[in-house]
């Protein structure tokens, strides 16, 4: 449960005895109050019934959530200072891990040591996760300033083919966001038809990223611009819309076109028809047209942004770990736990924390848009961990080169 | 050809550009080079592979307006907005990051903010994102080592096909640098037009107030061979010569310039004998004389005295 337990370390400190009957109580009924309050009401264990508490509150007043002495004992069986330490450090973390994974990486650790006896209940994670609730969101939540804008997202399929010595050749289709008002291609991503939902989140992370800016007084030091709406040609991706409607962007779909799309399918999209190119000096050239053309090149106005801006505090981290809602605009990749703890995916490897104690289970990863290397894990659909790729280390030696993974794995090329 | 409103104006210098109504000769160098040019792109598109060319000749010959010439007559990409083809002119004071800078200039664009170790990148990202398929580099014999290096390390970054132009000197200097060398295929050597273009070809088209020439007059054409080899078969030359001819029929009133316009024209050269006295054969009457004649005169006769008389060696 502690993290000296994850080491195989069995101290008898202050740290790991159990702490007084009261603090525990006085944990437990604060968690009560507060899920009373509906905070984190999706994660109540079975054992409480809320609308029950509800009546107790307002019948008996505050003092009627306080458990029974004997109860709280149970409950908090095997909770010590260092457990109370660890579940803060796992759960008031911006990788914003949910109580259930918090309590199943505790729990992992308590299994690998074969003492079941000492498995810490759910309930008193919970507990202890909702008292350190106000700690949890002054560490996940960020600062929202919302727009008039309405975005556009277009599809152009220039008559032109890619090919790189890792690659095969392929005709690509690009995904632009266009801001409707300033006619500015805020973001686009060129890949094959075959990954175009991945464009499609990748070109909605890259410009949502790119309206982040620094500010004294926000969460984490940054403030994040957002749309008031996104207009798709065509219909954008459930799994996207969903997304839109948790960030409180308007998503509809039209048959229009905007100008700016209509210049790059006749003038751009012409101009190159017929060529093969390498997709970084089709980048390059697309870029360097709209800075030109349109006064706003997405990865020069990036470029100078991030030198702007670098220094300033929280900017240059992963924009998916100061906004964890972008996470979920990442490529989706399935892979599992190595006997060594180590995650595989695509004959890469990626070593994170508490990884070891799930061998063999099948994980999801979402690969870092910021830095290639990372990607963030999810275990049943819950984020887990943030791993970084380990270089030289490949599964099956000889099949494939570590240059040529990376390539077919790193989704975004800058 | 290459006139005032162009767009290239500022690529070029003032002293390359044609004056308004002056199109490009096209003589046999501009054809050669032209050719040249399209044989290096057509082999760079066909078989994928790129080279260096070297166009060389004297001073004077045409080389740096047979460059703008080739980059007036391209259109601009579609997918860029600028030619396919740029042109940056070396300067005195020439360095990678000066290179760097005059390239950007190419595409209107300020250079970015870069370290000195990143010079070469820079400009080979410039030739991609501009989708370059030339680059020439003229008044290329100015160019020192690190510029050599740095456009080895262009070319071979970015495949453009690079055109070296200069005096006929560039070749010993390249020749020094073997890796340089070892990739310069096409040699374009720009000749001095022979006599017959000249006074087919040249004399016709220039454009000077107070000058026509026909090709088919007898009086022209032993005009043309004496301002021809007046000029020292440098079209520079030649130019200067009637640009002071010009002027001076201009101020004697002279509706065309006439052979005695010319002979008054090359006394105001310093490469050229004062001809103080009219030929006796030359039935031309005697014209007032201007100012600048006279001031001319009177300076010679100064200098002749200062040197006891002897300009024999100036011929």
């Amino acid at each position: 449960m502690s993290s000296d337990a994850f080491n195989d370390f069995n101290t008898d400190t202050t740290l790991s005895r159990p702490l007084p009957g009261e603090l525990y109580q006085r944990i437990h009924v604060t968690a009560l109050k507060r899920v009373v309050r509906g905070i984190q009401a999706h994660a109540v264990p079975d054992a409480i019934d809320v609308a029950h508490l509800k009546g107790c509150l307002s019948q008996d007043g505050p003092d009627s959530l306080l458990a029974h002495p004997a109860d709280v004992e149970r409950i908090f069986a095997g909770v010590t200072l260092d457990t109370i330490r660890t579940i803060e450090h796992l759960y008031c973390s911006r990788l914003g891990r949910s109580i259930r994974i918090v309590w199943q990486i505790l729990n992992a650790g308590e299994q690998q040591r074969e003492s079941e006896s000492h498995a810490i209940s759910y309930e008193a994670v919970w507990a202890i996760c909702l008292f350190f609730e106000e700690h949890r969101r002054a560490s996940v939540d960020i600062s929202v300033e919302r727009g008039k804008e309405i975005w556009w997202l277009g599809i152009v399929s220039p008559d032109i083919t890619l090919s790189g010595p890792h690659t095969p050749s392929h005709r690509p289709t690009i995904a632009c966001l266009v801001n409707v008002q300033t006619q500015h291609v805020l973001s686009f991503r060129i890949a094959s038809a075959d990954v175009l939902q991945e464009s499609i989140g990748l070109v909605l992370y890259d410009a949502l990223a790119a309206q982040r800016r620094p500010q004294r007084l926000a969460h984490a030091g940054l403030l994040w611009h957002l749309p008031q709406r996104i207009v798709t040609e065509g219909a954008l991706p459930q799994k996207y819309s969903t997304l839109c409607r948790h960030a409180g962007i308007a998503a509809e779909a039209t048959a229009g076109t905007q100008p700016v799309l209509q210049t790059l399918r006749e003038t751009w999209a012409t101009g190159l028809a017929g060529r093969t190119l390498s997709q970084s000096h089709c980048t390059l050239l697309l870029d360097t047209y709209l800075n030109t053309m349109h006064k706003y090149g997405p990865h020069r106005t990036g470029d100078l942004r991030d030198h702007d801006f670098g220094a300033a505090q929280g900017y240059s981290q992963d924009p998916a770990w100061q906004f964890p809602l972008l996470r979920l605009l990442l490529p989706r990749k399935e892979g599992y736990i190595t006997d060594e703890g180590l995650i595989t995916w695509n004959g890469l490897l990626y070593r994170g924390e508490f990884l070891h104690v799930w061998p063999g289970r099948p994980v999801t990863l979402r690969l870092s848009a910021h830095k290639p290397g990372d990607t963030w894990v999810y275990l049943d659909g819950e984020v887990f961990c943030l791993a970084q790729r380990q270089r030289g280390n490949t599964i099956g030696k000889g099949e494939m080169s570590d240059t040529r993974e990376k390539k077919g794995g790193e989704p975004c090329i800058s | 050809m290459f006139d005032i409103e162009s767009d290239y104006s500022d690529l070029g210098f003032e002293e390359d550009i044609l004056p308004p109504g002056q199109k490009t000769i096209i003589t046999s160098n501009i054809l050669k080079f032209n050719r040249g040019m399209k044989l290096l792109l057509d082999s760079k598109q066909q078989t994928g592979y790129s080279a260096i060319a070297l166009v060389t000749g004297r001073a004077g010959c045409g080389k740096s307006v047979a460059v703008l010439n080739f980059l007036n007559n391209l259109a601009p990409l579609p997918h860029t907005g600028f030619p396919a083809c740029v042109a940056i002119r070396i300067r005195p004071d020439s360095n990678p990051k000066t290179v760097v800078e005059d390239l950007y200039a190419c595409f209107k664009e300020p250079p970015p903010r870069f370290t000195r170790h990143q010079y070469a990148k820079e400009a080979a990202k410039a030739i991609l994102a501009y989708d370059v398929k030339l680059l020439f580099v003229d008044e290329a014999d100015l160019l020192g080592t690190s510029e050599f290096e740095f456009l080895r390390f262009v070319y071979g970054k970015t495949g453009c096909p690079l055109v070296i132009v200069g005096l006929p000197s560039i070749s010993t200097l390249i020749n020094r640098h073997e890796k340089f060398a070892g990739r310069v295929g096409p040699r374009i050597r720009f000749l001095p037009p022979d006599e017959e273009e000249v006074l087919t070809t040249i004399l016709p088209n220039l454009v000077f107030p107070h000058w026509s020439f026909d090709p088919t007059s007898e009086a022209d054409l032993a005009m043309g061979r004496e301002l021809w080899s007046k000029a020292r078969s440098s079209l520079r030359e030649l130019r200067m010569l009637l640009q002071f001819a010009s002027t001076l029929a201009g101020d004697a009133g002279q509706e065309r310039i006439t052979p005695h316009i010319l002979k008054l024209a090359y006394g105001t050269h310093y490469r050229h004998a004062y001809i103080e006295e009219t030929d006796e054969e030359d039935s031309t009457p005697v014209l007032p004389r201007t100012q600048f004649e006279v001031d001319s005169e009177e300076r010679h006769k100064a200098k002749q005295k200062g040197k006891g008389g002897d300009e024999s060696g100036e011929q």
